[in-house]
């Protein structure tokens, strides 16, 4: 059997991902350098071109609504389409940024022949992304066709050629400083290109060049990694004898803890939630879904924390099966363990990421919070409550704190003090916040009343509040 | 105290003796201008400005004392103090300068810690304090200070009685704590104390943009960095009663005791001329009688005529009254080094104009031939002084620098400094970061904005809705409003010099410039003019390397040396040229805007192209002046003058002022200025704008000119154009210098249009037009151009006979790919006979395959028989270094399977290796193979009648940037006869932008317009069709033509 490729190319991808209204002028711009990477039709028909500077664009269409461009979101889409094409295909290759190969040789019995699958793909496509498609025996073949959509349903050879013979040095995605040197000796043309003897052209323009050509016309293989789809953990553990207490899961949870931890660091990944499904001879199965507060990859630190959670649940039934799954993985965030040890010369200390998960698991889920001292000057804001799942900015110290040990939520308002209940007559001024809309003017001061230390301001207007109370 | 005092007494005397301005750079939230006003409204006995390591902002601090002085002349005046702080670890040191020898003291402390770091930056340590003898020190010890340490105990001995330990209470969460522990230090130490506030800015009401500023240094949003803020406004010049409840009696006592101890005044520096360039034994004055006389004999070989010596004799006493040899004699010095070096220069500016610099060499604008008198530019009355600024060959600059380095050295010249401001762009950037505003969105918009087309309320046309929220956009149009014109860092003059007879850095610090081996002062251009001293402009110049060049080329060709003094004067076939706007490579006059004044001026003699050069400037434009002038000259109306006392001012311009200097003299006239307010007034009139507020002076004219029957329109009229001269000041006394390069390159271009052409090429870049531009104006001109070819060609473009005639033979350095080197490579290894074939040509010089691959590109090699194409792979393949392999690997012949190329490839190709082609042109092509369809020549277009409605097609080859709210589009079209002038009106311009600004070939339809008198012919566009792409279609598509 013979191997075909299909080449599905979607061009700007992600553009199309936005749904945007086709009356909108959109471009999506590269953050580092400021050019056009997609635009959409309203953005061409004004002029916009990819690889434009944001000013030139802006200029010639000045409705123009720019996006930042996010490769990382494009390459997911990629992988979404991918997982759509395996309907058609068993084996696809993904081309980064927006094609795919398939490979449709093995399945063109199975769908009725060439054309049948091309219309098939064509009117499964949602309509939201265009899609160029393009067949041919050479892979690389099959990508330049479609790219340049000059794909057909047919294999005929004759044609196929004469297609590719004509592709232009631009057609062919060659780098521009290659163009420019071919365009010296007058090559235009694919099929000029291949009348030039190999090695005089492999000894000018590189091996690349040559290797490329020749992947063109199908003499050598291109290379194919086959896409995997995304990654899932499950192992099961059947128990011969009924496990009656919880405890006893512990000892079968080992060994799958250690399988999940060998992927983890295989793939460099952690996992912030588990799986625990527990069949029962009886009853339906019960599933306990254990979350953490920060990823884990560490076997201890998992079963410790397993370790924590299941002493909070209780079984409904003894157990037959224990099916250990975890479906959503995150890359890891780089080690601090080392560091924290080298600091304090001890493997004891927990990091704080494993001291949180441990709180954590102990606690709800909800009382666990950061006080973050973000320093502002106004005292409302310069201490706030983060719930654990908000990311923490890095902390400026502010200067020595002098601030009560309570705070009220609201001042309340209150008589002048005596002069004499001051402990300084200077004030601390703080006038601040002009930029978010809760600008304040206050004079600060410290007053003995009743034998309680009152922090009181004095706002713009001369009204006095009480503002905190130290302990 | 006098009856109308305006501020109230004050209750007691205080000094603030520690205040930053706007020039410790994103720090200081005021300018040194708003400080010294606002001190001297809160009636401060003395302000110190102690900008970080910097005395940058002093002289503007200066000079708005001055202004103020003049204004309030019966109150009182603080006095300025001058002072440096300097930062490290967590102390501040604050020095002020008691005396002139303190001063030269901070001078030299500044400038060894600026030199020691990168631009921008210094280094400190308190060793560094060690060297001065009499400053004061004001210190304000960091927090965790351990008094006992050696180096306090060498600081507190060396600083005896010079030493106070600085209290500022800024009312933040330390605050109280901290004075205390300051007070009781002070009293364990047994030092005095001070206080200060520290100042940052002159009102509460600029924390915010202090807040910005703040957040701006650390490339934040202020919202993310509150715990970087000051909590509160305190950092001001607080009033007496705050001062009163701060700080006790006596500490404020002390801070006038310490500002008494400095007497020092910034007027006590004296600038002396440098004297070196006076033998010894002669006084200055009789040396630069004796260079005048040998200048007279080399000027006037058949004696000096009476009514010139006269002029000399009276000029020299001007100079002897106003003490300036020095200053003439310094410039002769610079501009003899850089003629015995052969490098061609001219001075310009009021002092140029005399007959004293036409025969020191300095200018050879002649001013018997012109009469433009030397006492005309300078006033004697005025203590500034004379301006000379002298031009040379950019491409020979710096060795005219270096000499200059060399002759006075490091410790007597520097660069002036250039402040670099916030522009509205910059501060839209920087503001907007700091507020947090979506940046993409803000590019977007400043790209979108048409900025050459506002006007001073650009702030709220440029703040939209899309920006942000409401409250957000309104802190951004204020904080917008007050950054403007803040400096932010200094850089260097483009080539102002000041050297001294001593020291330097006596006078004013220096520091390092971004540019190895260059160092600037603190002080800009408007400040050394404030101070007197002496500048001098070394600026570059690129025309100046092509007059060379051209007389080089001419001076060979006739077998004898040919200098500018050669060149026949007031030559009638020039001005007929110039007249015909046939300009393209003349000097200043070649732009578009220039060649359409060309036709209507009708320049006959030097002093109209004086005029020339002027009046396309924006003094007489926004002045509305040109038009009226135009008509006076074409006899449309006749001179008259506004007042008889005018007509000695405005006659050479038939009634109109044009000049600054005429308008100078003007507002002197009519309104009783003294020479120095009115040139206060011009200098003024540039910030009128920012300010928006009238000047003092500017109402004064407004004023007279009323009561002397003006109407208010031509008092509009004159103010605008001030305001004009005010952006951009070209004075007569410069054009009068540039008229005369206009002259000699429209002569050269006029008489020899080859070598100019040539001369040209060889200097770029520069001027207005491309290779390519200036290669077909000289074929219109019957100039021969022969192809880059690799046995014929030096690296630069040569002059070759050719056919009887002189023919400019392409150069090497016209390649592009091709470096200098390979160029020097490829010429030094050619046999005398010439490269016999490719591969010699590839062994003997070894250059790489990449050059080599360029010039075959080029169609260097066609004399070898070489087609291009063939001749580029051939070149391409890397060589062995095996020299043997020269007869060994003789490339096997083989039949070159690729096609020939057509001509249309040919050009393509043509204009990819060099710029431009030999060929024919291409819309020559075009045309032929009918993808213009009805399209009119250049060259027809003159027989067509005024209004017609007809096709033009060209290259464009000059577009002005369109402007998405206003004005007009000028659009250049090249075609195979000649330019055509495209006008496009924003209406189209908005429909048909993409085709604007993208075609590389345009077809226009629109409507003709003639004017009979000037003969300038425009096409007014109505449909704008883009056929760039026709050229590439050509080149794939069709075979059949060649």
């Amino acid at each position: 059997m013979k191997q075909l490729w299909l080449y599905l190319y979607y061009p700007d991808l992600y553009l199309h991902g936005l749904n945007i209204p086709p009356y909108r002028a959109v471009a999506l711009i590269q953050s580092a350098t400021q050019l056009v990477v997609q635009c959409n039709a309203k953005a061409r028909q004004a002029g916009v071109k990819p690889e434009m500077s944001v000013a030139t664009a802006a200029s010639l269409c000045p409705s123009l609504h720019c996006l930042p461009f996010d490769p990382v979101q494009q390459q997911q889409l990629l992988e979404q389409k991918a997982l759509w094409a395996y309907r058609f295909a068993a084996q696809i290759c993904l081309d980064p940024p927006q094609g795919m190969w398939l490979e449709v040789g093995s399945m063109l019995q199975l769908f009725g022949g060439l054309e049948m699958l091309w219309r098939q793909i064509q009117q499964a496509a949602p309509p939201q992304w265009p899609l160029q498609l393009a067949v041919a025996p050479a892979a690389q073949a099959a990508r330049l066709l479609a790219i340049n959509q000059l794909g057909q349903p047919s294999t005929d050879t004759d044609g196929l050629r004469q297609r590719l013979h004509n592709l232009s040095l631009a057609q062919l995605q060659l780098e521009p400083a290659l163009q420019l040197k071919l365009q010296r000796i007058g090559a235009k043309r694919l099929a000029d290109l291949i009348k030039l003897p190999l090695t005089g052209l492999a000894s000018r323009y590189g091996m690349a060049l040559v290797d490329y050509l020749e992947r063109i016309q199908g003499h050598r293989r291109q290379p194919m990694q086959w896409f995997e789809p995304p990654l899932q953990f499950q192992q099961e553990t059947l128990f011969i004898e009924e496990v009656e207490h919880r405890n006893g899961l512990l000892f079968p949870l080992r060994p799958m803890l250690a399988s999940l931890c060998g992927l983890l660091q295989q793939r460099q990944l952690a996992t912030r939630s588990l799986t625990l499904q527990l069949r029962h001879r009886e009853l339906p199965d019960t599933e306990w879904q254990l979350g953490f507060a920060r990823h884990e990859h560490r076997e201890q630190e998992l079963l410790a924390l397993l370790r924590y959670r299941l002493g909070q649940f209780s079984l409904p039934a003894p157990v037959t099966a224990l099916r250990l799954s975890v479906d959503q993985f995150q890359p890891r965030q780089p080690d601090c363990q080392n560091d924290w040890s080298s600091i304090l010369g001890s493997q004891q200390v927990p990091t704080d990421h494993s001291l949180l998960n441990r709180l954590q698991a102990r606690l709800q889920h909800q009382q666990l919070f950061y006080l973050d001292v973000c320093g502002d000057p106004r005292p409302e804001l310069a201490g706030s409550l983060l719930s654990i799942h908000q990311n923490r900015s890095p902390t400026p110290a502010r200067r020595g704190l002098q601030r009560p040990l309570w705070l009220l939520h609201t001042p309340v308002p209150c008589q002048q003090p005596a002069r004499d209940s001051l402990i300084s007559l200077q004030p601390e001024r703080i006038c601040s916040g002009w930029w978010d809309n809760q600008p304040i003017r206050r004079d600060y001061y410290l007053s003995q009343q009743q034998g309680q230390l009152l922090w009181l301001f004095r706002d713009a207007s001369q009204h006095w509040f009480i503002h905190g109370l130290f302990g | 105290m006098n009856q109308d005092v305006v501020t109230p007494a004050a209750p007691f005397a205080y000094a603030e003796l520690h205040c930053i301005s706007n020039f410790s750079f994103l720090r200081g939230a005021s300018h040194p201008e708003e400080l010294i006003q606002r001190a001297a409204e809160l009636n401060y006995h003395s302000l110190a400005i102690t900008d970080e390591c910097s005395l940058a902002g002093v002289v503007r601090g200066w000079q708005a004392l001055k202004e103020w002085q003049q204004q309030h002349p019966d109150n009182h005046a603080p006095k300025l103090i001058i002072g440096a702080e300097f930062r490290w670890q967590q102390h501040c040191f604050v020095l002020l300068a008691p005396s002139r020898k303190a001063y030269a003291e901070l001078c030299q402390l500044i400038s060894r810690c600026r030199r020691a770091a990168s631009k921008g930056e210094y280094r400190f340590t308190p060793q560094d304090l060690l060297e001065s003898a009499q400053l004061l020190l004001l210190w304000q010890p960091a927090a965790t200070t351990d008094f006992k340490s050696g180096w306090i105990k060498t600081l507190r001995s060396h600083f005896q009685h010079r030493l106070w330990l600085l209290a500022e209470r800024l009312l933040d969460e330390n605050d109280s704590i901290s004075f205390d522990q300051l007070l009781t230090t002070a009293e364990q130490l047994q030092l005095p104390v001070t206080c200060a506030s520290q100042v940052h800015m002159h009102h509460p009401s600029r924390q915010p943009l202090q807040d910005c500023l703040t957040a701006i240094r650390l490339g934040a949003c202020v919202a993310d960095i509150p715990a970087q803020l000051f909590s509160n406004a305190e950092r001001h010049l607080r009033s007496h009663s705050k001062l009163a409840s701060l700080y006790s009696q006596p500490l404020l006592a002390s801070t006038v005791e310490i500002a008494n101890r400095c007497q020092f005044e910034l007027d006590e520096i004296s600038y002396q001329y440098p004297d070196d360039c006076v033998p010894q034994g002669v006084s200055a004055t009789d040396w630069l009688r004796q260079q005048v006389i040998q200048g007279q004999q080399r000027r006037f070989p058949d004696g000096t005529p009476t009514r010139v010596q006269a002029t000399i004799d009276k000029e020299l006493a001007l100079i002897e009254r106003k003490q300036y040899e020095h200053y003439f004699l310094t410039i002769h010095d610079i501009v003899q080094f850089a003629k015995n070096a052969g490098i061609l220069c001219q001075g310009r500016g009021s002092a140029a104009n005399s007959v004293v610099c036409y025969c020191l060499g300095i200018t050879e604008v002649n001013p018997v031939e012109v009469s433009l008198l030397f006492e005309r530019f300078i006033s004697e009355e005025r203590k500034e002084p004379p301006d000379i600024d002298v031009d040379f060959e950019s491409q020979r600059r710096e060795e005219v620098i270096q000499y200059i380095y060399r002759k006075y050295g490091r410790e007597r010249a520097a660069l002036a400094a250039t402040v670099i401001s916030y522009r509205p762009k910059s501060a839209v950037r920087d503001i907007g970061k700091a507020l947090g505003l979506d940046l993409m969105q803000l590019e977007h918009v400043i790209a979108n904005f048409g900025w050459r087309y506002r006007g001073p309320n650009w702030i709220d046309e440029f703040v939209s809705p899309a920006l942000g929220q409401v409250a957000l956009l309104h802190q951004f149009k204020q904080r917008l409003q007050e950054i403007l014109g803040f400096p932010r860092h200094l850089s260097q003059h483009v080539g102002g010099f000041v050297i001294t007879a001593g020291r330097l850095t006596d006078l004013v610090p220096i520091e390092n410039a971004a540019m190895a081996d260059r160092t600037v002062i603190q002080w800009d251009k408007e400040d050394l003019e404030t101070m007197g001293l002496m500048k001098m402009d070394v600026l570059g110049l690129g025309m100046l390397s092509a007059i060379r060049r051209a007389l080089a080329m001419l001076g060979e060709q006739q077998g004898r040396t040919f200098s500018i003094t050669d060149i026949p004067r007031e030559d009638p076939p020039t001005y007929q040229m110039l007249q015909k706007a046939d300009s393209v490579g003349v000097f200043q006059v070649e732009s578009r805007a220039q060649m359409n004044m060309l036709p209507r001026l009708k320049p006959r003699n030097y002093y109209d192209l004086v005029i020339e050069v002027s009046i396309v400037r924006p003094g007489p434009i926004h002045g509305d002046m040109v038009h009226p002038y135009l008509k006076r000259r074409n006899g449309e109306e006749a001179a008259d003058y506004p007042l008889p006392e005018l007509k000695p001012i405005l006659e050479r311009t038939l009634g109109i002022p044009l000049f600054q200097e005429q308008v100078i003299a003007f507002a002197m006239e009519i309104a009783n200025f003294s020479a120095a307010e009115a040139d206060l007034l011009r200098r003024s009139m540039a910030s009128w704008r920012k300010k928006g507020h009238m000047h003092r002076l500017q109402a004064r004219l407004a004023s007279a000119m009323k009561e002397k029957g003006f109407t208010e329109e031509y008092i509009q009229r004159i103010q605008r154009q001030l305001e004009g001269f005010g952006e951009y000041g070209f004075p007569e006394s410069h054009a009068a210098s540039f008229a005369l390069l206009v002259y000699i390159t429209a002569w050269l271009k006029c008489h020899h249009p080859a070598i100019f052409c040539c001369a040209l090429l060889n200097s770029q870049p520069m001027g207005f037009y491309s290779p390519a531009q200036l290669i077909e104006d000289a074929r219109h001109h019957g100039v021969v151009t022969l192809p880059v070819d690799i046995n014929a060609s030096q690296r630069d473009h040569m002059l070759e006979p050719y056919q009887g005639e002189l023919a400019i033979r392409l150069g090497l350095r016209l390649v592009r790919g091709l470096s200098e080197q390979a160029a020097q490579q490829l010429i030094s290894a050619r046999p005398p006979q010439g490269y016999k074939d490719l591969s010699q040509c590839r062994y003997l010089s070894a250059v790489d395959a990449a050059e080599l691959a360029a010039l075959a590109s080029a169609n260097a090699f066609a004399s070898l028989q070489q087609q291009r194409q063939q001749a580029s792979w051939i070149v391409s393949e890397a060589l062995d270094n095996d020299l043997l392999a020269m007869t060994a690997n003789e490339p096997e012949p083989f039949q070159w399977p690729l096609d020939c190329p057509n001509e249309v490839e040919e050009l393509l190709q043509d204009y990819q290796a060099l710029g431009l082609s030999l060929g024919r042109h291409p819309i020559e092509i075009l045309r032929e193979q009918g993808k213009l369809g009805q399209a009119y020549s250049a060259a027809s277009l003159k027989f067509q009648a005024h209004e017609t409605e007809l096709w033009v097609a060209g290259l464009v080859t000059c577009r002005q940037r369109p402007g998405t709210s206003a004005g007009v589009t000028f659009v250049t079209l090249e075609d195979e006869t000649g330019n055509i002038n495209v006008v496009v009106w924003l209406d189209l311009a908005k429909r048909q932008l993409q085709e604007l600004t993208q075609a590389r070939i345009l077809q226009v339809f629109g409507k003709l317009e003639k004017d009979d008198h000037s003969g300038i012919l425009h096409i007014i566009a109505y449909r704008l069709n883009n056929l760039s792409s026709e050229m590439e279609q050509l080149a794939v598509s069709s075979h059949d033509f060649h």
